[in-house]
């Protein structure tokens, strides 16, 4: 079953088109792969689907387009930072659990220690470090158990151990029958969790399907990372520019 | 090592992007980013012309009367009234990020200028333009005096730089963090700081009144000048004033080495304060407490509030503004505090310029409503205090006029706040002087209204209170209904 439906999807900015008539689903059970180099438009595909930017074509969750109704079936964590700074963790969680309506706050306090941040829920998150401000905000799209997981580049900052256990928190959602949309630049972490992946370039996918369908795509033996360097063209020239630097 | 021209340069840098975060929360939003960052440079600077023309106005009026009162509430009021602004501009500036200068080969010294330099340029033109201008108008008004002066108006605008770093370290450190009984010291320190922002209000107030009665003290100010000749500000207005007295002299000499102390104090703790102050860390129990998002979002605001000098302030204006006007009448209190409160109800929409909002399930009912809660419980504890110091004066309370406009200043909320959430404004007051005006009138125009309706009444010799109440409760209804079908 779908879980997450995307047709069509036009992002603009002013007069940039950020994301290009791009359509993909993400089915029940799958971690779908997000990749492609910098301003491809990875984010602004993510930011349309949570409700951060206006855009045209059609995104359904669950078979309901996205709106109120769709925010609690969503955890999201973005790119940047969306934390209210002044506030502590502790209190953070608490909005975002009041607001989503949640009576349960066990699940919070287990977060709180399976990211191991129990010292740091007191004091403003303004002054965290960028790991662990990270980990408050991957625990805030957690909170609620929702169906979809979107993760904009999560493991950002993140040290060994986290970064673990979001990787098997992931792979534990989907057993779950949930879904999980994720983008990173890193292409191990794809080729070791994705089991789809759609490569976006110039805010165009150019390719999809499972790691051995790209591989086969771009007929190239090798990494994903080979693969995704072929795939958007940036194969060529590498080893010319290294050499000329160094 | 760089020169100060490079730090100069340097501290344009993160000038250039504290003006851009100050409209940062639009960057989700499709729009042409160019054009948002154009308009946040102009009414930056827009804001800034206004200050410098405003701070000038005061300059020549004063350099022309050439009255020793004049200069002593002039100097007085440039240090109160930069700190005050500074204050304002504290909160934004405490989330610029200067971690990068420390990988640059700077030392912690240079790093402190840089940050100092980029404090300085919020100011920049009202400081420069108001010494030029005042200078100016000394050297032809008396030569002699210019020098005093002059000195007399750096030391007054260093004082005030010294004031705000003072008063911000206080806040950062004391007042913002903290659990367990230090939240009782929390809000002690909370008192501290709202009386300092009282006491200003109050000094603004009496300095307004003494600028009207200059001449009536000025002979009090000299039939002391021996013990006051001595004192800031009075040596400089002295010596402006060409009173020549040797305390003023003597006067000037320390002043003038304390305002440079606190001057280079400032530079010195600016970075501490800014960027890198240090937190305990502690275990704590992990304890959260569920509420309806409603509720949810009233603690969090008053939680953003309490943390926020600048918003601090902006809700406790209208419960000062209380204080001064039980002076006068009732109805002149009530008109000016419900204006404040249009200006409350507008900026707490720009709390929700965070996004967090945009990807949580809220209901603009519960937005509104929980915002619209707040502004009337801070128009009930404003009216509350007004009639506390009634009472006292042996003054009877106007209960009726004051449930009216309880009525009128929930309508008003209400309708401000849909507006701002429908039309989808999400700036704050320094970066949006269009949508200001947007929400501002229509918000005028609901709390006046009522009121104008009952002043026509009174004019005609009929009965005016029942008209009052009508109006408003009207109001209150279409408020109501308004909410319901959101
Ligand atoms: N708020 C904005 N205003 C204008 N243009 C924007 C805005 N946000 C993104 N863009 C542009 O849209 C395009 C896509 O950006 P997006 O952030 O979606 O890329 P991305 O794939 O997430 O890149 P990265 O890997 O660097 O995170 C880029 O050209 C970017 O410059
Ligand atoms: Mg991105």
């Amino acid at each position: 079953m779908s879980v997450l439906t995307v047709e069509d999807l036009v992002v603009r900015y002013g007069n940039t088109v950020a994301v290009d008539h791009v359509s993909f689903r993400v089915d029940e059970g799958e971690i779908f792969g997000l990749l492609g180099p910098n301003g491809a438009g990875k984010s602004s595909t993510i930011k349309a689907i949570v409700g951060l930017v206006d855009f045209e074509g059609k995104i359904e969750v669950l078979g309901k387009p996205v709106g109120i109704e769709t925010k609690n079936l969503i955890g999201y964590v973005p790119e940047e930072f969306m934390l209210l700074e002044s506030l502590t963790p502790l209190e953070f969680f608490e909005f975002v659990a009041s607001v989503r309506r949640i009576g349960n706050v066990e699940k919070v306090k287990t977060l709180i220690r399976a990211f191991g941040i129990e010292r740091f829920v007191n004091r403003p998150i303004a002054t965290l470090s960028m790991g662990t401000k990270q980990k408050v905000s991957v625990i805030s799209a957690l909170i609620h158990d929702p169906p979809l997981l979107i993760l904009d580049e999560p493991l950002n900052g993140l040290d060994a151990r986290s970064s673990r256990i979001l990787k098997e928190l992931m792979q534990r959602h989907v057993e779950k029958s949930g879904a999980v949309l994720f983008s990173t630049h890193i292409m191990e972490i794809a080729e070791s969790l994705c089991d789809r992946i759609a490569v976006i370039n110039k805010g165009r996918i150019i390719a999809e399907g499972t790691i051995e369908e790209l591989k086969e795509l771009a007929s190239v033996e090798g990494s994903l990372e080979d693969v995704f360097l072929k795939l958007t063209g940036q194969y060529e020239g590498i080893k010319e520019i290294v050499d000329a630097i160094s | 090592m760089p020169s100060l021209k490079e730090l100069w340069k340097i501290s344009g840098y993160f000038y250039r992007d504290l003006v851009f975060r100050s409209v940062y929360e639009v960057r989700t939003h499709k729009k042409n980013l160019e054009k948002l960052i154009r308009s946040a440079k102009r009414s930056m600077l827009l804001n800034k012309m206004f200050l410098a023309l405003m701070l000038s106005v005061m300059a020549i009026y004063t350099a022309f009367r050439s009255n020793v009162m004049d200069f002593v509430i002039f100097y007085a009021m440039i240090t109160f009234l930069l700190a005050f602004f500074f204050l304002q501009a504290t909160t934004t500036f405490a989330t610029q990020n200067f971690d990068i200068l420390y990988t640059l080969p700077l030392s912690g010294d240079e790093v402190s200028k840089i940050v100092s330099l980029t404090f300085f340029r919020i100011f920049d033109i009202p400081i420069t333009t108001v010494t030029i201008v005042f200078l100016v108008a000394m050297i032809v008004r008396s030569p002699v005096s210019s020098a005093p002066a002059l000195i007399g108006l750096l030391v007054s605008e260093s004082f005030s730089i010294g004031l705000v770093v003072y008063l911000s370290r206080l806040f950062y450190s004391k007042i913002t963090t903290g659990s367990g009984w230090k939240s009782v010291v929390r809000i002690l320190y909370y008192v501290v700081w709202a009386f300092a922002f009282f006491s200003f209000y109050a000094f603004a107030s009496a300095m307004g009144w003494l600028y009207r009665n200059a001449e009536a003290y000025s002979s009090f100010v000299m039939s002391n000048s021996k013990i006051l000749s001595f004192l800031y500000p009075f040596c400089f207005a002295f010596l402006s004033s060409n009173v020549r007295t040797p305390n003023a002299f003597f006067g000037v000499a320390v002043w003038s080495v304390l305002a440079y102390l606190s001057l280079r104090w400032a530079t010195s703790k600016i970075t501490e304060v800014f960027t890198k102050f240090e937190w305990d860390v502690e275990e704590v129990e992990l304890k959260l407490e569920i509420s309806s998002p409603t509720v949810a979002f009233l603690k969090k605001d008053v939680r953003l509030i309490s943390r926020s000098p600048a918003l601090c302030f902006l809700v406790l204006l209208p419960i000062m503004e209380s204080l001064i006007l039980s002076h006068g009448s009732v109805s002149t209190a009530i008109v000016v505090i419900s204006a404040f409160l249009v200006v409350v109800a507008f900026s707490l929409h720009g709390l929700e310029k965070e996004g967090i909002t945009k990807i949580l399930p809220v209901k603009t009912k519960t937005l509104v409503t929980a915002k619209t809660l707040l502004v009337v419980t801070i128009y009930l504890i404003s009216v509350g205090v007004m009639n506390v110091i009634f009472a006292f004066k042996g003054k009877t309370p106007d209960f009726f006029i004051e449930l009216s406009t309880t009525l009128s200043v929930f309508a008003m909320s209400v309708i401000v706040l849909i507006i701002a959430e429908k039309m989808n404004v999400r700036r704050d007051l320094y970066s949006g002087l269009s949508a200001l005006v947007f929400l501002i009138i229509p918000g005028f125009v609901i709390v006046y209204l009522p009121l104008a309706i009952a002043f026509i009444f009174k004019i005609l010799g009929e009965d005016y209170l029942i008209p009052l109440f009508t109006a408003s409760f009207i109001e209150f209804l279409l408020a109501l209904t308004l909410l319901n079908v959101l």
